[in-house]
């Protein structure tokens, strides 16, 4: 501050007596910015306060304080998931299909009375052995679910049509794998508060650990804007869903030992 | 799952009787009822909130049951069992034995209950005590008595001995988080200038200071007061003020406003709770309560609730020398550690016992 204000010009002494003493305080209140002047003069004393209304940051810490990050828990099996998806159910209206991505086959599920029950599954032949670290992801629009060495096409909402086949393994194509978690361990969303981003991300433990994911404006600034959402095991995988708004992530319980499939959201909470 | 909560004494007639109890019943309101109105009454149906009361044994206990189609979601605990009538000490002791899940703690008592291992979560300071010099008493008319009494005591002892540092010293109405001026009055004591000040009182009177029967921290915090009166030679002695004596100065259970005649002391303690985290709507709340004790009622409110207004009113206040601020207290609640997602209610907020949740794999027992 005296570099500043000996760069506008005004000049530093030291004190003399009698003359007028200044005293700055830059303070604030539940509302306000507040700067407080108090000007001692002998015995006299001014104040004089200068506020300026905290809006624009009340209301980014309003905003950050109602997002709620929540997880619904869609699936879960003792066999290891790389992928999921819910899909419309081209046979039936209003119903959905769940789609289980395993290292070996594609499953699918339909939802009747409260439960899913296995409709269909495709084993996925392979070239070579299945790698410890074996990764997958399902593209639900593109009708695709890849795997290093195999990948299953079809019409997802009409299981009958899907195919499965073994296919060589490009150069780079290994989903590269760190610490037990795949390095995508971001996925953006649309906020559903502001319209700004917003970046999911898992925690960085490998896979004999518990999880968390948090979330952030972006990838950069590292201060979470929500309460994380804890997990008893290691996430696996973490993708941004089709409707941009949620996140589908795989994780394994610990505890259990079962691999589970949820979906995470964001809520504005108000 | 049921989650216990043991609180003050919560019979009507005492509340009436006792702002703070009142003040607990307003909590208790908080979970019965959906809405406030704009003065900050509770409005519509009991039950409209996120639970329904389903027993009540005045001045024993009551239980509380989820309310399942509470507008904003059914509470996850489905019931509240709440025991009236505990000691703080018996409150701090249940918890230390699980035997409830939820308590408030006097400040006082924090440090005492964490070091026994109790989980232990307080607040800002919100809560005001502070002196009155009671209107109509001859005795304090006079502007160097008051101002006198005023600078002999010594608020950081209050605060470190009395609160065990649960607090903070008070010199302003409001505290420095919410109004961000409180830095600007002083809270030192200055026994050698109320020394000076009493000196040129004649005649010296002698003066009775009151606080709450019921009240421990008031008591300790008047003897205090009358021990650094003492050393500044200020004639200054503490007087209980029974329940009956409050109640008459209430004009009875059904009046709201206190007469300060009906009160056999020059002056007294009195608890300020804020309303709001807003310094002009604690403010204006603090005025209208102190007004006919201190015969305030005159005190220009804030004109504006920017914190230059706030300021000059709370300054005029305090410069007509009635009202005494000593120190700020935190609200403080211990927590058994099954509790889970546990928000600090900020000032003039209910306990957010409807979003609470009970860890069944924590053993308590």
């Amino acid at each position: 501050m005296v570099e500043d204000l000996t760069g506008l010009g005004f000049s530093m002494t030291q004190k003399l007596p009698g003359e007028a003493q200044l005293q700055l305080t830059l303070s604030e209140s539940a509302e306000d910015y507040v700067w407080v002047a108090e000007i001692r003069h002998g015995e006299a004393r001014e104040v004089v306060i200068v506020s300026a209304v905290r809006d624009l940051v009340e209301k980014a810490g309003a905003r950050k304080a109602s997002l709620t990050l929540q997880r619904k828990l869609v699936w879960e099996q003792d066999e290891r998931i790389l992928d999921f998806a819910l899909v419309p159910d081209g046979n039936a209206a209003g119903a959905s299909i769940l789609v289980v991505l395993q290292p070996d086959k594609i499953a699918f599920y339909d939802h009747r009375a409260e439960a899913w029950h296995l409709n269909r599954e495709i084993a996925i032949p392979h070239a070579r052995p299945v790698q410890r670290n074996v990764g997958g992801r399902i593209d639900p629009q593109a009708g695709t679910a890849t795997l290093v060495d195999g990948v299953c096409a079809g019409d997802f909402q009409r299981p009958e049509t899907v195919t499965c086949k073994s296919v060589p393994s490009a150069p780079g194509a290994d989903l590269a794998m760190m610490q037990g978690s795949i390095v995508e361990s971001d996925a953006a969303l649309a906020s559903t508060c502001s319209g700004s981003p917003l970046m999911l991300s898992t925690g960085s433990g490998d896979w004999t650990v518990r999880d968390f994911i948090q979330a952030y404006e972006d990838k950069n600034q590292r201060e979470p804007i929500a309460q994380p959402i804890q997990f008893p095991g290691p996430i696996l995988a973490l993708w941004p869903a089709e409707d941009g708004k949620t996140a589908r992530l795989v994780s394994r319980n610990l505890q259990t030992g079962a691999y589970e499939a949820s979906i995470v959201s964001v809520s504005c909470g108000d | 799952m049921e989650i216990g909560a043991i609180i003050h004494s919560l019979d009507p007639a005492v509340a009436a009787a006792n702002p703070e109890e009142a003040g607990a019943k307003g909590e208790l309101d908080a979970l019965l009822y959906d809405r406030r109105s704009e003065n900050g009454d509770f409005v519509g149906t009991a039950g409209s909130g996120p639970f329904r009361l389903s027993a009540w044994e005045s001045g024993k206990s009551a239980v509380f049951a989820a309310n399942e189609d509470y507008r904003e979601g059914r509470p996850f605990v489905d019931s509240i069992e709440i025991q009236m009538g505990r000691s703080a000490h018996d409150r701090v002791l249940d918890l230390e034995l699980n035997k409830a899940d939820f308590a408030q703690i006097p400040a006082e008592l924090a440090r005492q209950a964490a070091d026994r291992g109790v989980r232990v979560s307080a607040s800002r300071p919100n809560e005001l005590l502070a002196l009155v010099f009671l209107t109509g008493r001859g005795t304090t008319e006079n502007v160097r008595v008051r101002e006198a009494i005023a600078r002999s005591i010594n608020r950081a002892a209050i605060v470190n001995f009395i609160l065990q540092k649960e607090g903070e010293p008070a010199g302003g109405l409001l505290p420095q988080w919410s109004s961000g001026t409180a830095f600007l009055f002083s809270t030192e004591a200055d026994a050698r200038g109320a020394k000076e000040i009493w000196a040129q009182v004649s005649p010296s009177p002698k003066l009775v200071l009151g606080y709450d029967s019921a009240d421990t921290l008031e008591q300790s915090v008047a003897e205090r007061i009358v021990v650094d009166a003492k050393e500044a030679g200020i004639s200054l002695v503490s007087r209980a003020i029974s329940a009956s004596e409050k109640a008459n100065a209430h004009g009875g259970s059904e009046g709201p406003t206190p007469h300060s005649e009906a009160i056999h002391a020059d002056a007294r303690l009195v608890r300020l709770r804020m309303p709001s985290p807003l310094p002009s709507v604690s403010l204006a709340a603090f005025i209208d309560r102190l007004g006919p004790l201190a015969g305030i009622n005159g005190s220009p409110l804030p004109k504006s609730a920017s914190p230059e207004d706030v300021y000059d009113s709370e300054r005029s206040i305090i410069n007509g020398g009635s009202v005494v601020p000593l120190v700020w207290l935190p609200q403080v609640y211990g927590l058994s550690a099954r509790v889970r997602d546990w928000k600090q209610p900020a000032a003039g907020e209910g306990w957010p016992l409807a979003d609470v949740w009970l860890d069944s794999t924590t053993d308590v027992h």
